[in-house]
């Protein structure tokens, strides 16, 4: 409505458009919301269906669930970042000519998707390392996997970003070695690749239903599956909450990420112009 | 890993092949340069490569435990064949729906100047949309279109229309589309929007100054630059909604049938099949995902030469 006055010619279609897929896209968040908060008998809000999908009549507590999802993604999130920096400095600066197969390796989550993954990982260490798929930690590993293509994909545009070239060489004829070179030049120079990739990988953590669900590991979304089943109500508030944390993480990422025009958090798989 | 060697081998040859006096102490340098890759490499061997052979390996294993083709062609037959069928259904019209809605979406958002905040505000959201499968996606969507619903009682006794009556359930085939929409047009926007945004304005002045009217600058400028962008969009849509998971799940608690929650059942031992058909049917899954992610990347290389 409001492009009207910018141009000779009204462009009614593309503000239709772009209000109809408003409405998709926030009704059912509305919807969700006072499913899950408003009472019809009360006419009021009420936190009831809530406190009845948390106190969960069956299985393990509400409690270990979010606990077990919030150590999945701080453990996942620093062992991508143990894994990957390292590996991202030293392809960048050292071995180029291998980041054309690093690359191909970190889109490789997309053609093995998590379903097919927690079936081929299932037996590939029933024997051999059952506590990967025994203990719930175990999925660290599998996690990180999942989380590859966005840690990849952040770290190396902070790295193409700054000359790393330069700046390592700087630092080494200032007399530094290379840890220190990591620690106090490059590492400070890609802060907000490495804080875009944090979150990712808690957002893409903190929603994984796939791999815990078919390893029987009651995460956060495990039980809300689980527990919907008891409470219908509290299904869509506790969603609309965790709706709300995975934007709260991914819009930060958008908070330190200031490049207009384009998104801050686009698809691995998509090519930057 | 061999591929890594060899690269780094020859990374240690003077170009010409000539040996010189430097070339020793290259190659050593190079050659412990590789090295510091191998964790990597190594974690992505242990971890995503050898569930991957070992998928392969089952999948041509026949019941009594010799190799054969006998699971990979029954899986896709029959009830299997169907859920291929279906999910390439669901794929395909969510791709081409999604990718349709997902380009006018971002044709409007890159033309319309007004409201200043609208271009930031779509793509901030689109980039948290995309991502947004999953559990709390289908309860939402239960909230809105379910039996109980906001939209489904709303149209009840507003409009008095029933969508059951009319052959619509948030919990079947055609609710799942409706679903999967909510994070296919986000990542369509995604994936066109730079290629739109590339579309140059002399290109417009250039043909209109030759007397093209702005159809013909569509069919011959426009159009042709931004399809390979589009089907790479559409590829890359069918194939995040044929490796879904979660979202049927949860949505349907596995009643659609589908290739990823035919696995899962294989997995959760549901199944009175022979248990090792699952690894046949996630075989042909990393076949098709295979094709579909070249293919988009092939398509990609094409769309970005005229994004310079």
């Amino acid at each position: 409505m409001a492009a009207m006055t910018t141009r000779q010619r009204p462009r009614f279609g593309l503000a239709a458009i772009v209000i109809l897929c408003g409405l998709f896209f926030f009704v059912p968040l509305y919807a969700a919301a006072k499913f899950g908060f408003y009472s019809d008998f009360k006419h009021k809000f009420t936190l009831d269906p809530l406190k009845e999908l948390t106190a969960g009549a069956k299985g393990p507590p509400f409690r270990t669930s979010v606990w077990l999802s919030v150590r999945l993604a701080a453990s996942t999130t620093v062992a991508s970042l143990v894994l990957m920096v390292p590996t991202m400095v030293w392809l960048h600066l050292k071995v180029p000519k291998l980041r054309p197969v690093a690359e191909l390796v970190s889109i490789l989550p997309y053609v093995v998707p998590a379903i097919a993954l927690v079936a081929g990982a299932s037996k590939a260490f029933r024997t051999a390392w059952p506590f990967i798929l025994v203990n719930p930690l175990g999925m660290i590993p599998l996690y990180v996997i999942v989380a590859l293509p966005f840690t990849y994909r952040s770290l190396d545009a902070g790295l193409s970003a700054i000359d790393l070239r330069t700046l390592a060489e700087a630092s080494r004829s200032l007399g530094a070695g290379w840890l220190r070179t990591i620690r106090s030049v490059v590492v400070p120079n890609m802060v907000t690749s490495i804080l875009g990739a944090s979150f990712l990988t808690m957002a893409v953590v903190l929603g994984e239903y796939t791999i815990s669900a078919l390893l029987l590991h009651t995460t956060f979304p495990v039980y809300l599956v689980q527990a919907t089943g008891d409470s219908p109500r509290g299904g869509p508030a506790l969603s609309i909450l965790s709706i709300l944390v995975t934007w709260l993480l991914l819009g930060l990422i958008s908070l330190t990420q200031r490049r207009r025009g384009s998104s801050p958090i686009a698809s691995p798989l998509v090519r930057k112009g | 890993m061999s591929v890594i060697a060899t690269e780094a081998i020859e990374e240690g040859r003077p170009e010409d092949g000539r040996p010189s006096s430097a070339m020793p102490k290259t190659r050593k340098r190079l050659s412990w340069a590789w090295l510091g890759t191998v964790p990597f490499f190594a974690f992505i061997m242990v971890f995503l490569i050898w569930p991957t052979i070992v998928i392969g390996m089952q999948a041509f294993k026949n019941k009594d435990g010799s190799t054969g083709t006998k699971n990979v062609g029954k899986a896709m037959s029959g009830e299997y064949l169907r859920a291929f069928k279906t999910t390439a259904n669901l794929s395909i019209i969510t791709a081409v729906v999604g990718g349709l809605i997902g380009i006018l979406l971002a044709y409007a958002i890159s033309t319309l100047e007004r409201p200043r905040f609208l271009k930031k505000a779509v793509t901030t959201f689109s980039g948290v949309a995309s991502q947004l499968g999953g559990v709390p996606l289908a309860f939402a969507f239960i909230a809105t279109l379910g039996s109980q619903g906001l939209v489904t009682l709303w149209l009840k006794d507003h409009l008095s229309f029933d969508l059951l009556e009319h052959g619509f359930s948030i919990y079947t085939f055609r609710g799942l589309i409706v679903v999967y929409l909510y994070f296919q047009i986000p990542l369509m926007v995604i994936v066109m929007l730079p290629a739109i945004e590339g579309l140059k304005a002399t290109w417009r002045e250039a043909a209109e100054n030759l007397g093209a009217s702005k159809l013909r600058y569509w069919i011959h400028v426009g159009i042709p630059i931004l399809s390979p962008a589009a089907l790479s969009g559409v590829v890359l849509l069918f194939a995040n909604a044929f490796s879904a998971y979660a979202t049927a799940y949860a949505l349907t608690a596995g009643q659609v049938n589908l290739v990823s929650i035919q696995i899962g059942f294989f997995l959760q031992g549901n199944v009175l099949d022979d248990p090792a058909l699952g690894y046949s049917l996630a075989f042909w899954m990393i076949v098709f995902m295979a094709l579909s992610i070249l293919i988009y990347q092939l398509l990609q290389r094409r769309t970005s030469r005229w994004l310079r």
